[in-house]
Order: structure tokens, then sequence, then C-alpha cells
């Protein structure tokens, strides 16, 4: 298991969603969201995408992360626990790179802070992506 | 007095470097101004920029020995 609290190097396997989700039995809970983002073979300009190269200003990541967290958990008061792990480095296509997983006592606050918690990961949390073709060459996103 | 300044993302690559350190600059727009100039192609990017792990929201603020400036092009994670 990775130490950082947050990112992980490389693709987010299938071992650590199972191992987070093996760990959901607290018994006041009714209800878990997973959201999982997957790198996709976007084609751009006639190319494949065949990989993404993410970075992250890490430590920013982690402040910004706990604020999240804390802004979802004060916002819906139904939610017990969140988890969320994002990439670092190379994530090639079709492979998963951001895991969440939100669990609360009833379905409804496990569904909506989920799609609100990926929401503002993506506007709030400074990680930036590299889209690799196969000839090398790559765009930033 | 000293100041780091990193640059993440596609600015990393435009300004080949991943992290530099300014000395004797003052004030936020007086560091900004000076690195548009150093290099050129910041200004036809779209940048956020954070003081200290926080988003500045105007740069009409005086820097301290040792304060950390990331310049940060539109996130994109997920």
């Amino acid at each position: 298991m990775n130490k950082d609290l947050y990112l992980v190097e490389g693709a987010i396997t299938n071992d650590l969603v199972a191992n987070y989700i093996s760990r959901t039995n607290q018994t006041n809970n009714g209800a878990h969201s997973i959201f999982l983002g997957q790198v996709r073979n976007d084609i751009i300009d006639n190319k494949e995408v065949k990989a993404i190269e993410y970075s992250a200003y890490s430590e920013m990541v982690k402040s910004e992360m706990d604020k999240l967290v804390d802004l979802i958990k004060t916002k819906y008061d139904d939610v017990h626990n969140i988890i969320v792990k994002h990439s670092i480095g190379i994530v090639k296509t079709g492979e998963v790179s951001l895991f969440v997983l939100i669990s609360s006592g009833h379905r409804k606050q496990a569904f909506s802070a989920s799609k609100e918690f990926v929401d503002l990961i993506k506007e709030h949390i400074p990680i930036w992506k590299k889209e690799m073709f196969s000839d090398k060459t790559h765009v930033w996103k | 007095m000293k100041v780091k300044i990193l640059f993440f993302g596609v600015l990393s690559e435009l300004t080949n470097s991943n992290q530099i350190i300014i000395e004797n600059i003052d004030s936020l727009q007086n560091l900004i101004s000076l690195l548009e100039n150093k290099y050129e192609k910041l200004k036809s990017h779209k940048y956020q920029i954070s003081l200290n792990k926080e988003i500045a929201h105007n740069t009409d603020i005086l820097l301290k020995d040792m304060d950390e400036i990331a310049l940060l092009p539109p996130f994109a994670g997920g």
C-alpha cells in the first residue's frame, strides 16, 4: 500500500480497490458509492492516445484534497467515510487513474456526494496530464 | 532574500525547468513580470498562481524570504 494518502504511483490496481472495499464493514453504513476514472483511447489529430502521464504538485494535492474531503463531509452529514486515490506517473489506456469510495448511512448522499466530489477534484486538485501517442509525441491537457 | 518558483504541466516544458530560484524580488506582481519577460511564451498560456500552496487571487502581495510560488496551468486530474 502506498504511503501517500492520495497519490499512487502508476495505475490503480484491482487489488487496491478490492482492499478498500473489503474494509467497508462499519455497521452504521448502508451505502457505498464507487467511482473509477479510466484512461480512454481518445483520438487526437488522427492519433490514438496510448497512455497518460500524470504529474502533480504533491504537497498542494494533499492540502487541497483535505479541504475537499472536509467540505463534502460537512455538506453531506450522512457521509461517514471518503477514500480517494489518484495516479501519478504513467497510466495506460484501459487502466484506472482515479478511485473514489464514499460511504454513507443511506444511498442518496453517497450518490450525490460522489458526483460533487469528483467534479471538485477536476476543478481544484493540481494534477496535470500529458496524453502520449504510440509515435512518441504527446499533448498536454 | 530568495523565493522558489515551481513550474507544472505544460509550463515546465515551455520554460524547460521544474523549479528556479529568484533573488531580490519584492512583490508577486514584479515576479510575474520578470518571469513573463524571461519566458515570453508564458504570456500566451493560462495559469493560476499559488503562494505557499494557496491559490493567490491577486498579485498585489509582498514576498518574503523562502516563499514558494507555483505557476499552475489549468488542472486536468481524473
